[in-house]
């Protein structure tokens, strides 16, 4: 557990240290991925499946903000469409206008949710979405969840539409949209998955916020285990297409992803170092606001530089211990010279304390 | 000199105006009731639209089914339908609008107060410099003067 427990400081060390880096980099192999289930699920515009494209759009994405990445994946799908037909984008247009008018304008943070589902769906690992929304989100990313669906269906119906259009002779020629809004109507389906998300959020969250020990692993468990029941009965009871083995193998699998993201949570809400300018009547300020952090057990750095003063075994121990657990500039080296050495100085003053 | 103090407080006051505050301050300048009005009038203006847009859809799904029934349909009835129709979704929506927009502005209240009292405390500040200063150039200027004084 303590190797965990390391693992995890180190990851969110390593996020705070080259945040700058990281977190553009985390979004821009989010962004492709996404772009690439795009590609599997849709995949009919030439140009959007041009990889050449997906990197640049993703490279693009990596410096703008979540809302925009939302912005731009809706766009993609919306070319993906295009390339069907004028009138399978304009239903897919109408879509997302409704969905920004009745959704995003209250909780545009949580658009993402609607961007990935069909990466997870590619992924086979569908089952984890109540889950994960439950543990990450709450009940608030119920709606997206229910739009990211609609749309992953969408999808699906759009490319029987295609099949069928490749066969159909030009007589008897298919009025695309009416068939796909058709399809979705009466689509069983997507209803069962709806419903069942919809619960299994509900249930794991209810769960999972209450406060007695291992609240989390029941609460991950429970909604894996109503998650295959419900899939399965109601799958019998709406007589809609399930396969058993998916469900069983995606839910396990989605269980213990969570339990990793359960365990990693957290670490990317750390406070950043910012960096700003201001000024007064007599200056120009340009500060780097470094965040105060515990050290993990490894970084024993700071032990060396008081280690002179520190006379005797028993009192270096005890020196070392405290150092540890107090809150310190944990980017010591990255810091100008004079406050380096103030910092120093104020160790090396901890630690006399400690010998008096 | 530079008074560290006062850097602290004002690199605070930098971060929060650069990161959060860049919203909050937007809207904690209207008072609570006319922000959540402004919302709620917000969204109704955009629940019209999509009630708008789906009834459209409606039609056109069932484009076929309304041009037959075009001719012995009951107008009246039908518009009294959707107006009621209307009414209910306008309804919750504005339901969901006043809690929504009632909530965050609750909850930006904490930030924009601690906002506040970090720039009083720095006006604070530079009056306290402001009058020291008055109070030494005063007290040059006395001694100055004493000098003179002194050296007649």
């Amino acid at each position: 557990m303590t190797t965990l427990i390391n693992i995890r400081d180190s990851v969110k060390d390593f996020l705070t240290k080259y945040e700058k880096i990281a977190i553009p980099v985390l979004k821009f192999v989010g962004m492709f991925l996404v772009l690439m289930s795009y590609t599997n699920i849709m995949g009919y515009s030439t140009q959007m499946n041009n990889p050449a494209v997906k990197f640049i759009l993703s490279l693009i994405c990596a410096f703008l903000p979540m809302q925009i990445m939302v912005l731009v994946a809706g766009l993609v799908g919306l070319l993906h469409m295009y390339a069907v037909g004028i009138d399978i984008a304009a239903v897919y247009l109408v879509m997302f206008i409704l969905m920004y008018l009745l959704y995003v304008r209250f909780a545009p943070k949580h658009g993402w949710i609607i961007m990935i589902l069909p990466l997870l769906y590619m992924l086979k690992l569908h089952y984890m979405i109540p889950i994960m929304i439950s543990i990450f989100v709450g009940p608030v990313g119920i709606v997206p969840m229910i739009f990211g669906v609609i749309f992953y269906y969408f999808s699906l119906h759009v490319k029987e539409l295609v099949a069928l259009l490749a066969t159909a002779s030009e007589e008897n020629s298919i009025q695309g949209f009416s068939y796909v809004l058709n399809a979705m109507l009466s689509d069983k389906a997507m209803l069962l998955t709806i419903l069942v998300f919809v619960l299994v959020i509900a249930v794991t969250y209810i769960i999972y916020r209450q406060s007695f020990e291992y609240s989390w692993l029941i609460a991950i468990g429970t909604g894996t285990i109503l998650g295959i029941i419900l899939f399965l009965v109601g799958g019998i009871v709406l007589e809609a297409d399930v396969n058993i083995l998916v469900i069983f193998l995606g839910s396990i699998g989605g269980a213990v992803l969570a339990l990793i993201a359960q365990f990693f949570k957290g670490v990317l809400d750390y406070s950043r170092t910012e960096t700003v300018q201001f000024e007064d009547d007599e200056y120009y300020y340009y500060v780097k606001a470094v965040p105060k952090v515990k050290v993990s057990e490894q970084n024993v750095k700071v032990q060396k530089i008081s280690s002179k003063t520190v006379r005797n075994e028993a009192e270096k121990q005890a020196a070392a211990r405290r150092t540890a657990e107090q809150p310190i500039r944990r980017t010591v080296s990255e810091h100008p010279q004079p406050i380096r050495r103030s910092e120093a100085d104020r160790l090396r003053g901890d630690m006399n304390s400690v010998d008096r | 000199m530079v008074n560290e103090e006062k850097v602290k407080l004002m690199t605070k006051l930098a971060i929060y105006e650069n990161t959060k505050g860049k919203k909050q301050l937007n809207i904690s300048k209207y008072y609570k009731r006319d922000y959540v009005r402004f919302q709620m009038f917000k969204t109704a203006v955009s629940s019209t639209i999509a009630f708008m847009i789906l009834l459209f859809a409606y039609c056109m799904l069932n484009a076929e089914q309304l041009l037959l029934e075009l001719n012995d349909l009951d107008f009246l009835g039908v518009a009294a339908k959707v107006g009621v129709l209307y009414v209910v979704f306008l309804v919750i929506y504005m339901l969901v609008a006043w809690v929504v927009y009632a909530n965050k502005y609750e909850k930006i209240k904490p930030d924009v107060v601690m906002y506040n009292r970090n720039l009083k405390r720095l006006k604070e500040m530079y009056d306290r410099e402001e009058k020291e200063m008055k109070e030494k150039r005063a007290g040059r200027s006395v001694t100055t003067d004493n000098d003179n004084i002194d050296q007649y």
